[in-house]
């Protein structure tokens, strides 16, 4: 047999998976992308949160209260009002470890009948292992959200002076 | 060519396979890539869109208890707010007697808003919607608002209302008559 003087078949498709293994480590980004996801994640949440809240009242005409905890909103019925019906937001899907949630909402966040949210502040949500805390400021009387970086002590009063939008929004 | 069945692929045929495949992919990740970028903008403009209409429901409700209004006033009396350089756009007199509800755009006060932004300068809201008799605050409604424009009608007691916002390279504007 003449000695080839080409790839065989069997060469090309080594080399290519070869090449398909390099790039996948290289693209794969290790370890920190979950925390980040899912403080991502967290934050979204809490805006879904508050605006099934809002949506809660406005559809059923009646004032109704959230309240925020770690494991998320959760319907309340502090100050005589009744829970939002289905507003209940967890702030993550699967059971990793939590972030760390700071705010200084009202132990009741409570919407109008008319969809108005009479509380605000600021939540910074944070992880253990991350250095950059996420902060959400909910504006008055709309309950219109904006999200930043918290480039403060959260463990102190928060203020939404310290939370600083992100450089692309 | 008696050999030509296990002469195996050449560089150039490898080579120009490979760049057609890549050309291919390339073609088809853009068109992907192209629609997210799509479907995102198209959501962010629905949300804009919406906060538009709550704003502006939100000063219909505010003409809704109004005795009179003023429209751009040069200087404003009987405000409890500062303006802090912000220009004020539309003072509305409660048909109650209370303080005016004052509606101003202008720089952010703090720097999560992103400025010009239309503040509120009137009383809280009650359980039932409806305005409290507390003190005024001082609020941002909604930000990044470029133009917020607020015109008597010709003939009508009425006002036209119009919102517009800049994102990227898209308008979006609202209105309303109230």
């Amino acid at each position: 047999m003449k000695h080839p003087n080409g790839f065989t078949l069997p060469e090309v498709l080594v080399v290519i998976a070869i090449i398909g293994v390099l790039a996948a480590a290289a693209l794969a980004q290790p370890g920190r992308d979950r925390e980040h996801l899912q403080l991502t994640a967290a934050l979204r949440r809490l805006q879904v949160g508050l605006d099934r809240g809002r949506m809660a009242a406005e559809r059923s005409g009646q004032p109704c209260g959230l309240s925020l905890t770690v494991q998320g909103w959760q319907p309340s019925s502090g100050d005589g009002l009744p829970p939002c019906p289905a507003a209940a937001t967890s702030l993550q899907e699967l059971d990793h470890s939590a972030p760390e949630l700071h705010s200084n909402l009202p132990p009741t966040v409570r919407f109008t009948a008319n969809g108005l949210v009479l509380d605000g502040g600021v939540v910074v949500l944070s992880h253990q292992r991350l250095p950059d805390r996420r902060c959400l400021v909910i504006g008055l009387p709309l309950g219109i959200t904006r999200t930043g970086r918290y480039g403060a002590d959260p463990q102190i009063s928060l203020s939404s002076r310290h939370c600083r939008p992100d450089a692309h929004a | 060519m008696p050999d030509a069945t296990n002469r195996g692929f050449t560089l150039v045929e490898l080579l120009l396979a490979m760049a057609l495949g890549l050309l291919i992919t390339g073609v088809a990740v853009q068109l992907l890539l192209g629609e997210a970028r799509a479907g995102g903008a198209l959501a962010r403009h629905l949300q804009l869109r919406r906060w538009q209409r709550r704003t502006l429901a939100l000063v219909k409700a505010d003409l809704q208890d109004a005795l009179s209004w003023s429209i751009r006033p040069t200087e404003v009396s009987g405000s409890s707010c500062g303006l802090a350089g912000r220009q004020p756009q539309l003072v509305i007199h409660p048909r109650n007697g209370a303080a005016p509800v004052l509606y101003s755009l202008g720089k952010a006060p703090s720097a999560i808003w992103r400025s010009p932004v239309l503040m509120r300068c009137g009383p809280a809201f009650q359980l039932n919607g409806s305005p409290s008799g507390g003190s005024y605050q001082n609020r941002v409604v909604l930000d990044g608002v470029d133009r917020f424009a607020v015109d008597a009608h010709p003939q009508l007691p009425v006002l036209l209302l119009e919102l517009e916002q800049r994102r990227g390279d898209q308008l979006i504007r609202s209105s309303a008559v109230g």
